[in-house]
């Protein structure tokens, strides 16, 4: 796994850190929210297009 | 129209309670439209979802050198609030679509009595767990490098995954995010 949080010091041996959150900050944002995918465009799909 | 560029900016009730409210409430714009849907939100609950996504998020926190939770992490913890909260009360439907659900009424086929039924039903049981993991989804994705399609097999899964099991845990939906988005 790619640690995308360089500046923290990585884990050493008895920190009370668990396996299930790797020390991973937050990234910066990419998209905008209006370019991501929506479960909108699902439902107008299922039930609200021309067969 | 309140817009999210960033997971810190759901750091603020404020934020938080009106950024949910107006998603779940015109954030699909165009099936709201055809549907003919209206939800009432419950805005204690909205304010439960903002009081157990920080809980969530502290509980990370502790276990993080970074004191930083990655956009997995807080999607996460979004879907989970939301899902154990469940802000939408009530669905009201328009009068046409009340009309199109009896076929016994004058122009309506059996068919289209069918089809309403089915859409009624699906948005009547799962509408605060499709609302949820959109909105939570499309959180997570702003941080990825493309958007990430999928479909109504993805959507239905995770509908029923909530509505069948009352206890998951951040965890769980942490991972299931992540498995969807990480290359």
């Amino acid at each position: 796994m790619t640690r995308t949080d360089n500046q923290t010091p990585a884990t050493s041996s008895g920190d009370k850190v668990v396996r299930a959150c790797p020390n991973n900050g937050l990234k910066q944002p990419v998209l905008r929210f209006e370019e991501t995918f929506s479960a909108e465009t699902v439902v107008l799909k299922a039930f609200f297009s021309e067969k | 129209m309140v817009e999210f560029t960033k997971f810190e900016e759901l750091d603020d009730r404020d934020f938080f309670v009106a950024f949910v409210e107006e998603y779940y409430k015109s954030g699909w714009p165009a099936a709201n439209k055809a549907g003919g849907a209206a939800v009432a939100l419950e805005g204690d609950l909205i304010n439960l979802a903002y009081d157990t996504y920080q809980l969530s998020l502290q509980s990370y926190k502790v276990a993080l050198h970074s004191k930083n939770p990655d956009h997995y992490k807080r999607a996460g913890a979004l879907l989970h609030a939301l899902y154990k909260t469940q802000p939408i009360v009530s669905i009201s439907w328009g009068a046409d679509v009340e009309r199109l659900l009896n076929a016994e009424n004058v122009g309506v086929s059996y068919d289209d009595a069918q089809h309403w039924d089915d859409f009624v039903s699906w948005w009547d049981q799962y509408s605060n767990y499709v609302m949820a993991f959109d909105l939570a989804f499309r959180c997570c994705q702003v941080y990825e490098d493309a958007a990430r399609p999928y479909d109504k097999d993805v959507l239905d899964n995770m509908a029923y995954y909530m509505a069948e099991n009352t206890n998951i845990n951040v965890g769980s939906f942490v991972t299931i995010l992540k498995a969807f988005m990480a290359p």
